[in-house]
């Protein structure tokens, strides 16, 4: 630790001086003994000098979380010689905040003893976290050093989004070749009945329908629409957020909580999800199924940032493997960047399914002061209403989430618009 | 206390000593209370010039409460400087206030001790005689070559 003389040795050295000094212009014995007291404690104070140098354990209970979890972090100190009051303080990220427990904590440090800081930490919003900074602050038994120390400890901890559980997500229009959930379109071997058609050679018997058989006088068998699986990819918006003033929770937030849901869904629907996150910084995960795929989205999730970028950038920029043919587009985003919404409209202009999820900006912005601050917020929501008007126009089923609402909710919403619009698709 | 004692005990311009002391009483509250660790010594340095100036003014006798002066003023320094710090947290917030109420007792009871000693040895001492005059002049250059060193940045390990 580096030690250094405390503010109060000074003073005491001073004050020292000035009583001696005094004492020997004034021609004072008094003034002398009012100096010695001070010259005691620095003398005592540099006797006692002692140069800890504590060897520190940072425990973090799990490397993995989930939003809304808490979890215990023990810092163990231990030093080859004493340091009467030792202050530490565990740099906490913004994102985690302390549940209980006292930080910066303040503990006497035993020579060759450990001493064991607990504190309980709440996972607050999902990210990566680096956690370990931690800063010591101590002093001498009368005051006189200080000794700080910065030791790096880090140890990264994932929180995961804190997934809506939801019983089923938007159908997709067209499947894939492979055995899923997915009722499909077309007729083949399944279980969901889809008609009856006259019996052909090489028809097998259990597929007869005895009952139309009765009706018609002529064999009839059932047809089926088989079982596959989808492909899904998750489109998320980074290029802008709207964000309480306060630091709380911001449109992004609910993107990656929204995208951690679906993404749940449809893969315990053994679909195969992907995901785009399109934004200052284009990332992707090629689409991919199984609990593995679930956790790389995840994790790929959680590093969704803003980064501030200008650049024009347009649906080209996107690998032609991340969207495969037949796929459903889910968009997430506020709809606030020209890019993102361009984007889009050209995909629905490739004949690509999508849908927009809506994450709505409109409860994190207020109206500006006065009559045109009102006017403007009007004038503002206008265009957006015409926005998801345009992209409604288009055949993109458009739903607006707000905080709060339950994801399942605006999904019902966007399988409805599908459902009728689907005859009007192009 | 240790600004009552100088100007309750003053026979002359008791007014000079009272104004004194109290204006290093206003001084040190000042400090206390916005937390100031530039105002504190100035305030400790105006108890000591109160009590300075009383000495002055009463005449050439040796006060023999003079122990228990310093013990005050050592007293309020140390206690002001603990009221500067930030306020401790944690489990051991009461041991660690406890054991420093203990040290400040034992350099208390220490500096009464030493003082008297002090004390003592200055009234057998014959004043003004060269050799006090020597042995204050090298504490004096003793302590000042300290506080030197402490103001020097490379002396801070």
């Amino acid at each position: 630790m580096r030690r250094a003389a405390s503010p109060k040795t000074g003073a005491y050295a001073g004050l020292a001086a000035i009583g001696l000094l005094a004492a020997l212009v004034l021609g004072r014995p008094e003034l002398v003994a009012l100096a010695v007291p001070f010259v005691l404690a620095l003398a005592a104070g540099f006797a006692l000098a002692e140069s800890p140098d504590p060897q520190i354990v940072l425990r973090v209970e799990r490397e993995r979380a989930i939003e809304g979890d808490e979890l215990n972090v023990e810092i163990e100190l231990r030093s080859a010689s004493s340091l009467e009051q030792l202050e530490v303080l565990l740099a906490l990220p913004a994102g985690l905040s302390l549940a209980s427990g006292e930080n910066p904590t303040v503990l006497r440090l035993p020579e060759g003893e450990p001493a064991i800081v607990e504190l309980r930490l709440r996972c607050d919003r999902w990210g990566g976290y680096l956690l370990g900074e931690i800063e010591l602050r101590g002093r001498d038994r009368l005051g006189l050093h200080v000794y700080q120390a910065r030791a790096d400890r880090r140890v990264p901890l994932k929180v995961y989004p804190r997934a809506e559980a939801l019983r089923s997500a938007v159908r997709p229009l067209e499947t894939q070749l492979y055995s899923g959930n997915q009722v499909a379109r077309v007729r083949g071997e399944g279980i969901e009945f889809a008609e009856i058609r006259p019996f052909a050679p090489g028809d097998v018997v259990r597929r007869v329908n005895w009952r139309a058989n009765a009706r018609r006088g002529s064999l009839w068998v059932n047809v089926h629409h088989p079982e596959r699986d989808a492909e899904v990819i998750l489109f998320l918006d980074s290029f802008s957020e709207v964000r309480r003033a306060d630091g709380g929770a911001g449109t992004l937030d609910l993107s990656v909580r929204a995208a951690a849901s679906l993404a749940s869904a449809y893969v315990g629907a053994r679909d195969r999800v992907g995901v785009v996150g399109f934004g200052g910084i284009l990332r992707w995960l090629e689409p991919g199924t199984g609990l593995a795929q679930l956790y790389r989205i995840v994790d790929a999730l959680i590093d969704t940032e803003i980064s501030l970028s200008y650049a024009w950038k347009g649906i080209e920029v996107i690998p032609a493997r991340m969207l495969p043919p037949q796929a459903l587009v889910l968009a997430i985003s506020p709809l606030l960047d020209e890019r993102a919404v361009s984007a889009l409209l050209d995909l629905r202009g490739r004949r690509f399914d999508v849908a927009v999820v809506e994450v709505s900006p409109l409860s994190f912005a207020v109206p500006g002061p006065g009559e045109l601050g009102d006017l403007a917020h009007r004038l503002w929501r206008l265009r957006r209403e015409a926005l998801r008007a345009r992209y409604q126009r288009q055949g993109v089923a458009v739903v607006e989430w707000r905080d709060g609402m339950p994801l399942a909710a605006a999904l019902e919403e966007v399988t409805a618009f599908r459902r009728h619009a689907r005859l009007t698709r192009v | 206390m240790t600004a009552a004692y100088p100007a309750l005990a003053a026979e002359r311009l008791a007014w000079l000593v009272g104004a004194t002391g109290a204006a290093a009483v206003a001084l040190l509250t000042v400090a206390v209370v916005f937390r100031s660790r530039v105002l504190l010594p100035w305030a400790l340095v105006g108890l000591g010039a109160q009590y300075a100036l009383w000495l002055e003014l009463r005449g050439g006798r040796i006060d023999e409460r003079a122990p228990v002066v310093a013990a005050g003023i050592l007293l309020a320094a140390e206690l002001g400087y603990w009221s500067l710090e930030r306020t401790a947290r944690g489990r051991a917030a009461g041991e660690l206030a406890a054991r420093r109420l203990l040290v400040i007792l034992g350099l208390l009871c220490g500096a009464l001790l030493v003082c008297a000693g002090i004390l003592a040895a200055g009234t057998v001492a014959v004043r003004g005689s060269a050799a006090v005059e020597a042995v204050g002049v090298a504490a004096a250059v003793g302590v000042l070559a300290l506080v030197w060193r402490l103001a020097r940045p490379e002396a801070r390990p």
